[in-house]
């Protein structure tokens, strides 16, 4: 009797746990990404160590991200010209849609999830390691301010190089659509590459996400990186969070700005 | 002068720091022995803000400091310098540049001011030839000394060594030690050093504190540690694997 009068008490005991845990997560995501903001205006930074980071994010990724995104597109052209040869068989509007989609949607998400795995375990791990080797306890000691020191320089360059990548990721995956409508359809390119649905809300929704995902991934996995803890398991944990999480965070940004601007813009 | 006072610190369900007090006086070398786990270098982080007490209190010169910021941290880490275990020396710069990373940072010098600087810290612990070498280059002993030298930068009134002569040579253990006692009789600094070290802590410890499960087990000079009746005491410092801890 007992046992079962227990129950419901463990169960509410369990589900108040977990809201905590995720009340406690949100306030210390928040407080990273305030702090972030805060260095971005007053902080000092290193000298090239922006450069640094846009380098190892927008450059290292390019290949990767050139590579998937335009696999994605033939993909999405390839299985939306079947759909439409099944429904109406006519493919005028397939580019105009699909680059609708593209600009206003797809880009972005996609881009930065790939972007999510790549940089976000890189910051998770680096970060991660050094927490784990004191290297961040020393940085504190030297009076430089993690968060300034080590996410700073990552967050502006996540910023400008994720929407460099998406804009060319966008563009690869347009262009490898449109050859795939060429060789499976026969589509021209002139009558693929339609921009007459394209309107100037569907490019600012796609700018918003890119700068959401881009100040997204770098918080997200350097928060994770920062909160470490343990040997090199740790640092696997971290690694293995931030790319859960940077993605989970493109994905609830995706549903909250195409709800907003949908709501926004109607068309 | 600094003193701990019932410091506890619990890390989930596991209490570490069960009420720790104790001082330590100006320009003493203070040694804190005691097993692995036991909480040392937990402890001495608590003096430089890089943990909080769940409970206690930590003076520093007559100031409590345990519930400081980071921001107010800063000054008490101008004052206390910290050699970690591992060196810590950062991976992407080179050993003058981790020198002179808190001249920059806490006294906010120019680079090439702070890098001149640096490279006389560096030679004063006989890098200078290692000035512009990554760490990834070193040894455990040079990287070290590296430590040492950006931990004494600031030209602090308190130095914390966690585990100093671990993963070195005896040769460099020694010259670890000597730094240290020097530190103590020429300048005056005072250091808490956390080791295992045997050999070190009978050469130049002033007093030991030994802790144990927790709590403070002993505290007193060489002499009385060797003196002590103590069946826990006696067993960690002669190294005996039988006897009554329990770890």
């Amino acid at each position: 009797m007992s046992a079962l009068a227990s129950s419901p008490a463990r169960l509410a005991g369990a589900v108040g746990a977990v809201a905590l845990d995720l009340a406690g997560g949100a306030r210390e995501l928040y407080s990273v990404f305030a702090r972030t903001l805060y260095y971005v205006v007053r902080g000092k930074r290193e000298r090239g160590a922006t450069l640094r980071q846009m380098y190892e994010i927008g450059n290292k990724s390019l290949l990767f991200l050139t590579v998937t995104m335009g696999c994605i597109g033939m993909i999405l052209v390839y299985q939306a010209g079947l759909q439409t040869k099944r429904v109406v068989p006519d493919f005028t509007m397939v580019g105009a849609t699909y680059l609708e989609l593209l600009v206003r949607d797809l880009a972005a998400s996609l881009g930065s999830l790939m972007l999510a795995t790549r940089v976000g375990a890189g910051i998770a791990a680096e970060i991660g390691s050094m927490v784990v080797t004191e290297q961040v306890d020393a940085l504190r000691m030297c009076a430089a301010d993690p968060i300034d020191y080590l996410l700073v320089p990552r967050f502006i360059a996540s910023l400008v190089m994720t929407a460099v990548l998406i804009v060319w990721g966008g563009t690869v995956a347009f262009l490898a659509g449109g050859v795939t409508a060429y060789v499976a359809f026969d589509v021209p390119f002139a009558t693929f590459a339609n921009v007459s649905l394209l309107a100037w809300s569907d490019l600012l929704t796609g700018f918003l996400k890119c700068i959401a995902y881009g100040a997204a991934i770098p918080i997200v996995s350097g928060h994770a990186g920062l909160s470490t803890f343990g040997g090199s398991e740790g640092v696997g944990w971290a690694t293995t969070r931030a790319v859960v999480n940077s993605s989970l965070a493109v994905i609830i940004l995706n549903l909250v700005i195409s709800a907003s601007t949908f709501l926004a813009f109607p068309k | 002068m600094i003193r701990f006072q019932n410091i506890v610190k619990s890390f989930g369900p596991k209490e570490v720091l069960k009420g720790v007090s104790f001082d330590v006086q100006p320009g003493e070398v203070f040694f804190i022995i005691g097993a692995s786990g036991v909480g040392k270098s937990v402890l001495i982080k608590h003096l430089v803000g890089l943990m909080a007490p769940d409970g206690g209190e930590v003076w520093l010169d007559g100031e409590e400091i345990s519930r400081f910021d980071e921001e107010r941290m800063f000054p008490v880490r101008m004052k206390c310098a910290m050699v970690f275990q591992h060196s810590t020396l950062f991976d992407s710069m080179t050993c003058v540049e981790n020198v002179a990373l808190p001249l920059r940072k806490h006294r906010g010098m120019t680079l090439p001011d702070s890098l001149a600087d640096a490279r006389r810290r560096l030679e004063a612990v006989q890098m200078e030839a290692f000035a512009d070498a990554y760490p990834a280059a070193l040894g455990d002993g040079m990287k070290k000394r590296v430590a040492i030298a950006r931990a004494l930068t600031l030209d602090p009134k308190y130095v914390l060594f966690d585990e100093p002569t671990t993963s070195l040579d005896p040769v460099s253990a020694r010259r670890v030690d000597e730094l240290i006692r020097r530190l103590s009789g020429e300048l005056g600094v005072t250091s808490i050093v956390v080791s295992h070290d045997l050999s070190s802590i009978f050469t130049i410890a002033d007093r030991i504190v030994m802790l144990y499960r927790g709590h403070v087990r002993l505290l007193g000079t060489p002499a009385e540690f060797k003196a002590t009746p103590d069946g826990v005491v006696q067993q960690f410092i002669h190294g005996r694997a039988e006897g009554p801890m329990e770890l």
